[in-house]
């Protein structure tokens, strides 16, 4: 079996729009939550996320839609994009100048793109409306592309040249995991050189608010108290959009030309609670056994690891659930320790995976692990798990990713240093 | 016939993107009839929506010029193209009407004849 290796980065995050800028950000513990006046004004409970500075997507016509001076979007491409796939493209770009792959690697038989989000709540919202209102023929004909749920797959592929394999993954909160485990797969059959991973989703009231239906979002209006996963006093999740590109490559294509390694991506393992809808089952058995899973993939005993960037969006069942799991699995006496970044980022749902893989290969590149922000009172369920609340300067040799979705899918990621 | 506020707005809202000297052809056509008011709309429009990066390439095209290989016209652009021309000339046209259209002196004939029909 072929070992694969990452070898580029890219971010459009809400604590920053580069790895560099997202680097500083984990080390000194910058939030990018703040108050989102658009979802303030659609609703009276929730007022926080986890925003994407630098874009601005005033109306639904692509052609309002502003961007950092360095993204360049040609106008014919702009028609068929939604707001995520526009992070996703900004990512990418700067994924293939990390790798340093040329055009023709890009677009080639042997490089696949797999890629994540749940489509445009607000795009296809405002695609159906028009088809029901104005009618078919009033309706822009690009609206069939952006109100598909898939819009991020088709945008990528033909903006990229894409050859390879290429399917858009859905499996709520751990939809770019699984797009991540999966190309890895395909490198280690030797079906792909070179596999793109990219999560993205919009930063909208239409795909934030059916949360807070659910009553899982923080209310919180000071930015510096949410979210807080671990703290005994956290109330629901906040949410962020963005991109996170990865380049996975075969380690072998990789060290022929020359690239630069962040950490190889020692396996991967999954597992699905077969409890409920949306609540993870409490004892945490379905991630447990996604955690022994990879374990086992990548050959390694619990001991082995470092670190675990957790899931832990801070919602008390899912954190709970997590911690129970986490207990179940690092029994030895060596503990990992544990942090969730989504107190910094807000939790990015389908991209929620892609980007927090793409934090684990930052802290292994540059040796430190960053802190579970803003906790004020540790939760007493964590206790005998080390929880993170200030950031480690150790460099890690092992480190988990954790991703759970809705309808009880778990995915646990595994990557070393090189 | 004074061209209404509403009316105003719709060929407004038709022609998102498009320069001014576009938009006032088609109010004055709006308020006139006068089908040689015709190529600086169709022409804004294509300008508008043709996939060519090269803008010049609209302006210089002459009635031999293809909509598709040499403006640069793409799929999703042609039925934009079509919408706009619908709902700004007040015109409908079928599916398969657009079928030979392959130039854009064949464009410009079509909506005359449409037109004046």
């Amino acid at each position: 079996m072929k070992r694969v290796v990452v070898t580029g980065l890219g971010f459009i995050s809400s604590i920053g729009n580069n790895r560099a800028a997202v680097l500083e950000s984990l080390r000194e513990g910058r939030s990018g939550i703040e108050f989102m006046p658009e979802l303030a004004a659609a609703n009276d409970r929730v007022k926080l996320a986890g925003t994407v500075k630098g874009f601005t997507f005033p109306t639904a016509d692509p052609l309002d839609w502003t961007f950092p001076p360095n993204v360049q979007i040609s106008r014919a491409q702009l028609r068929t994009l939604v707001p995520n796939a526009v992070f996703a493209i900004a990512a990418m770009e700067e994924a293939i100048r990390d790798a340093k792959l040329d055009p023709a690697l890009v677009s080639a038989p042997q490089t696949g793109l797999y890629c994540a989000s749940a489509g445009s709540a607000w795009m296809t919202h405002v695609a159906i409306e028009s088809v029901l209102t104005r009618g078919p023929a009033r309706t822009s004909a690009p609206t069939v592309v952006t109100g598909m749920p898939n819009s991020l797959h088709l945008n990528l592929t033909a903006k990229f040249a894409i050859k390879g394999a290429s399917v858009g993954f859905s499996s709520a909160c751990a939809s770019s995991a699984h797009a991540l485990g999966s190309a890895c797969d395909l490198i280690r059959m030797g079906r792909q050189k070179i596999m793109f991973v990219v999560g993205a989703e919009d930063c909208h009231p239409c795909n934030i608010l059916p949360f807070a239906s659910l009553r899982a979002l923080s209310v919180q209006t000071d930015p510096a108290l949410a979210p807080r996963p671990f703290d005994v006093n956290r109330d629901g999740f906040l949410i962020t959009g963005g991109g996170t590109a990865l380049v996975l490559e075969d380690a072998e294509h990789a060290a022929a030309r020359g690239a630069t390694v962040y950490a190889e991506v020692k396996g991967w393992g999954q597992a699905s609670d077969g409890y409920d809808v949306v609540a993870p089952d409490p004892t945490g058995s379905g991630l447990a056994r996604a955690m022994t899973n990879a374990l086992q993939d990548a050959g390694l005993e619990s001991s082995a690891i470092d670190y675990i960037n957790a899931h832990a969006t801070a919602t008390t069942a899912g954190d709970l659930a997590e911690l129970s799991a986490l207990k179940s699995v690092f029994t030895g006496e060596a503990k990992p320790k544990v942090s969730s970044t989504k107190a910094l980022t807000g939790h990015g749902l389908s991209l929620a995976g892609a980007l927090e893989a793409g934090i684990c290969c930052l802290a292994l590149r540059e040796g430190f692990m960053p802190a579970s922000a803003k906790i004020q009172q540790l939760d007493p369920a964590c206790e005998g798990i080390s929880i993170l609340t200030e950031r480690c300067d150790e460099a890690p040799g092992a480190v988990m990713s954790n991703s759970s979705g809705f309808g009880g899918a778990n995915v646990a990621l595994i990557f070393s240093a090189t | 016939m004074p061209i209404t506020e509403e009316r105003k707005q719709e060929i407004t809202k038709s022609l998102k993107h498009c320069s001014e000297a576009t938009v006032a052809a088609a109010m004055r056509f709006e308020e006139t009839r006068d089908l040689d008011e015709l190529p600086a709309i169709i022409l804004g429009v294509l300008g508008r929506d043709t996939t060519n990066p090269n803008a010049e390439g609209v302006a210089a095209a002459t009635d031999e010029s293809r909509l598709i290989e040499d403006i640069g016209m793409d799929s999703f652009g042609m039925i934009e193209v079509v919408m706009t021309a619908e709902e700004v000339l007040g015109i409908t046209v079928a599916n398969q009407e657009m079928n030979d259209i392959r130039t854009l002196g064949q464009l410009k004939a079509f909506l005359r004849t449409k037109l004046a029909a």
